[in-house]
């Protein structure tokens, strides 16, 4: 049994239920593989948005994810912009109109 | 660093990049054409729609656009002309120019970045950028357009031609943290802004659009009127931030405060600008991928 996860919201200890391929049909990360920090960020350094994770009792898959999605959605965006002034103006109003979306 | 090249060491440069690949050291010969006739004033529609009818990828695109939603036209527009009447000369400038250059780098697959995110970044920083300069009342708006759309190609040269140095930028970037464009200097002594510049200076566009791509992470010019690498730079900063498509950056580059100021757009506006960018692009990139 598998879910497919959108490449923002994999965490590490998740589990590939199937191989990850690029487009030219190599593999990047193969099934059963547990994910750690550093695989997850080759697969967003290699443009994967999806991946399917292996579904088992516990998963956040079968947990309520709304506020987990929100949070991670928040880290996420924090890491991405950590190369800016965090003090700046436009910074901050940016920051907080993506979180509003 | 150095590059091997047919048993010759050559330095690396921006120049030297662009010059590997002779498939794109010129632009082809349409878009020029298509160029005079647009600024001719004894030139007429039926010039143009001939220029266009012998790319027939262009025609059909052209067609596309015109009966797209973003025209939003009660009745099928089924001839170039029609097209070209309701699209107006500068937004085919605009649209020859993306259809060309995608075309050019079509087969460019690497695995680093899917062409379609690739585009889907260019395009919409195009247009976030020709909205800066709405905004700022600028009236030659296509020319924004385009220096957004060619912000990153230099990127892409780099990941399509240059593999080896691409991963190591990548990893660089991802291990420190820090933006791509970084990382590349640090390994290559310049960045992908340089191999864009010199790959728009070999197609012999406008100097401005040039200059746009050379400085849109610094620093400041003070080449006068000109603030057309500041509005790249912000419109970059958005695409990044709205994390549409991708030019292989995993973060957004930090904003230029003095870029910033220059361009004088206040805060208040930003969710204007986002909220149009993003509608915009959902209305066109379609069409183009």
């Amino acid at each position: 049994m598998s879910v497919i996860f959108s490449i923002q919201n994999i965490s590490a200890g998740m589990s590939l239920a199937d191989d990850v391929l690029d487009n030219s049909g190599r593999l990047l990360v193969a099934a059963s593989t547990t994910l750690d920090e550093r695989k997850i960020r080759i697969l967003k350094s290699w443009g994967v948005s999806e991946v399917s994770i292996r579904k088992e009792n516990g998963t956040p898959a079968e947990t309520p994810v709304t506020n987990d999605l929100h949070d991670k959605n928040t880290v996420h965006i924090i890491n991405q912009f950590q190369s800016n002034d965090p003090d700046h103006k436009a910074v901050v109003e940016f920051i907080k109109l993506l979180m509003e979306r | 660093m150095q590059l091997k090249n047919k048993d010759r060491i050559m330095e690396l440069t921006a120049e030297v990049i662009v010059g590997h690949n002779p498939e794109l050291v010129t632009l082809p010969d349409l878009y020029f054409k298509l160029e005079q006739t647009i600024a001719s004033p004894t030139s007429s529609i039926d010039d143009a729609a001939e220029i266009i009818h012998s790319d027939p990828a262009l025609a059909a695109r052209l067609l596309k656009i015109a009966n797209s939603a973003f025209y939003s036209h009660p009745v099928e527009i089924n001839t170039v002309q029609r097209a070209l009447m309701l699209i107006g000369t500068r937004q085919l400038k605009e649209l020859a120019m993306a259809t060309v250059v995608i075309d050019m780098f079509k087969s460019k697959n690497n695995p680093f970045i899917s062409m379609k995110d690739f585009w889907e970044h260019s395009i919409a920083c195009g247009i976030a950028c020709r909205i800066i300069a709405i905004y700022l009342g600028k009236r030659d708006y296509e020319q924004y357009y385009l220096a957004g759309l060619f912000h990153a190609i230099g990127r892409l040269i780099l990941f399509t031609d240059f593999p080896e140095i691409a991963e190591k930028t990548t990893e660089l970037s991802l291990e420190k943290k820090i933006p791509l464009f970084e990382a590349e200097n640090k390994i290559m002594g310049f960045n992908h802004a340089n191999v864009g510049h010199a790959l728009l200076k070999n197609w012999n566009l406008p100097l401005a659009q040039q200059q746009a791509v050379q400085f849109q992470h610094g620093p400041q010019t003070d080449i006068p009127m000109a603030i057309l690498p500041e509005a790249v730079h912000v419109a970059d900063w958005l695409v990044n931030g709205l994390s549409i498509g991708s030019s292989g950056e995993q973060y957004v580059p930090p904003l230029i405060d003095s870029f910033w100021q220059r361009l004088g757009i206040p805060e208040s506006a930003l969710g204007e600008l986002i909220d149009q960018t993003d509608q915009q692009y959902q209305s066109v990139a379609g069409l183009f991928l």
